[in-house]
């Protein structure tokens, strides 16, 4: 596996400079925090990585075909279950139990196969982290993944990442100090263009 | 005016009375059988052929600009035009399947290309990262948020379908038919074969649009697992 590398990125929407001249390094197989103040860029970073937006220009790569993402959105199929959401992105490769037991790990054993739009805003920040996680890709894209937890079930959440995620390139996207210390590896501070 | 107002206006209950025996007639359910598979099929073809376009539509702008001068002029040309024009080249027979189907093709067809559009960029998006296959974005983004789309237009088309190929029976006179009947009806002036004959389509109609719509919602209901 090959680090993610940037250089020299630039995107501006209309005459706003978001990214100018980004030049970073991901390690393989290691986390990377990013941290910046809200508008800086750093969803864009992410979606250009994963190829859903295009710098103006400079060079990404790395960036492997199989990768996983928590949007900073849900992005959920909200009148389908927890557990059917998961299967979308798994297919049969994993079982029905083994997602109800990721589930759980989460504490959300009681809402395993109700459609997911009855869900509160923290049950379904943890069904996007499981679905990214059983979706196993190469590297793990997390845009403020943790959101809307409280203490001991983002403790919890992170470490259920830390586990099942382990060997694999996270970059992950926060405004939480503490969080990048739970996660480990690396922090980059973004600054605004 | 010896007839009197009889002849313009039967009472209901000489309808009833015409409609319980008119089912017993030779040949009834054979006129019923004739109209009802015309029609019903050139509903069907409309729809296939008005979902397929929508989604090739839906991904090739190109497809949708080429279609658009077809659709429009299909909407906005009266129905009794496109019957006698059509006759030109149709046998009556084939009448009012094509009539039905040009009915309920372009509402279809629309219908179904606004939903495609409706559908959420940001969940397009996520089956893209994810690399989600084509069969089950389908199943679980694309197919349940244009399901509302598809539905309406088939309430809206159904009775339309029913309504314009009837037109076009009664004005291509195929043998057999239940258009042959109506205009029989109205040459020898028999009011209450023509109203009973009227609600015997309405029937139909309804009838058929809740079945065909019960079906579809199961349908939907049993494609994927919620
Ligand atoms: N599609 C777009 N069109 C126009 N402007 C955009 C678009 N996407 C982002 N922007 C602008 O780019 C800037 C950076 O947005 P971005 O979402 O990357 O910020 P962020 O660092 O993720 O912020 P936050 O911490 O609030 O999520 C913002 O000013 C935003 O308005
Ligand atoms: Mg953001």
């Amino acid at each position: 596996m090959n680090d993610i590398v940037t250089t020299k990125l630039s995107k501006s929407f209309g005459k706003k400079a978001v990214l100018k001249d980004f030049t970073a390094t991901f390690k393989a197989g290691k986390v990377t925090n990013i941290m910046g103040s809200s508008g800086c860029g750093k969803t864009t970073l992410l979606n250009i990585l994963m190829g859903l937006e295009k710098a103006d220009s400079g060079r990404v790569s790395g960036v492997p075909n199989h990768i996983s993402a928590v949007f900073q959105e849900y992005r959920l199929c909200e009148e389908f279950s927890a557990v059917s959401n998961i299967l979308m992105v798994t297919g049969k490769r994993v079982k029905t139990s083994e997602i109800e037991r990721h589930l759980r790990m989460l504490g959300l054993g009681d809402s395993l196969h109700e459609p997911v739009q009855g869900l509160s805003g923290g049950m379904k920040q943890r069904v996007v982290l499981v679905r990214a996680v059983l979706h196993n890709g190469d590297v793990l894209f997390l845009d403020e993944a943790f959101k809307g937890l409280d203490i001991d079930t983002k403790s919890k959440a992170i470490i259920y990442v830390r586990e099942h995620a382990q060997g694999k390139t996270i970059i992950n996207i926060t405004h939480d100090l503490q969080e990048t210390a739970q996660m480990g590896g690396k922090l980059i501070k973004m600054e605004n263009q | 005016m010896l007839l009197g107002q009889k002849l313009l206006l039967v009472s209901p209950i000489e309808v009833l009375k015409r409609l319980t025996t008119i089912w017993m007639e030779a040949g009834f359910w054979d006129t019923v059988a004739f109209s009802f598979t015309r029609i019903v099929l050139g509903f069907f073809l409309a729809l296939i052929l008005g979902i397929l376009l929508a989604f090739i539509s839906g991904r090739l702008r190109v497809v949708e600009v080429l279609l658009w001068p077809f659709v429009i002029v299909i909407k906005s040309v009266p129905v009794a035009s496109f019957i006698i024009i059509s006759l030109i080249w149709l046998s009556a027979k084939e009448l009012s399947t094509f009539i039905s189907f040009l009915m309920v093709f372009p509402i279809v067809y629309t219908n179904v290309l606004q939903g495609f559009k409706n559908v959420d960029k940001k969940l397009i998006e996520a089956v893209k990262v994810f690399g989600v296959s084509w069969r089950r974005s389908l199943l679980y983004v694309y197919i349940p948020q244009i399901k509302p789309f598809l539905i309406s237009a088939c309430s809206v088309s159904l009775g339309m379908s029913w309504k314009a190929g009837i037109a076009a029976e009664v004005i291509g006179i195929p043998q057999g038919s239940i258009g042959e009947m109506l205009y029989d009806a109205k040459v020898y002036l028999n009011t209450s074969d023509l109203f009973a004959w009227t609600v015997i389509i309405v029937l139909i109609s309804v009838l058929f649009e809740k079945m065909f719509l019960l079906l579809l919602k199961k349908y939907f209901e049993g494609l994927v697992k919620v």
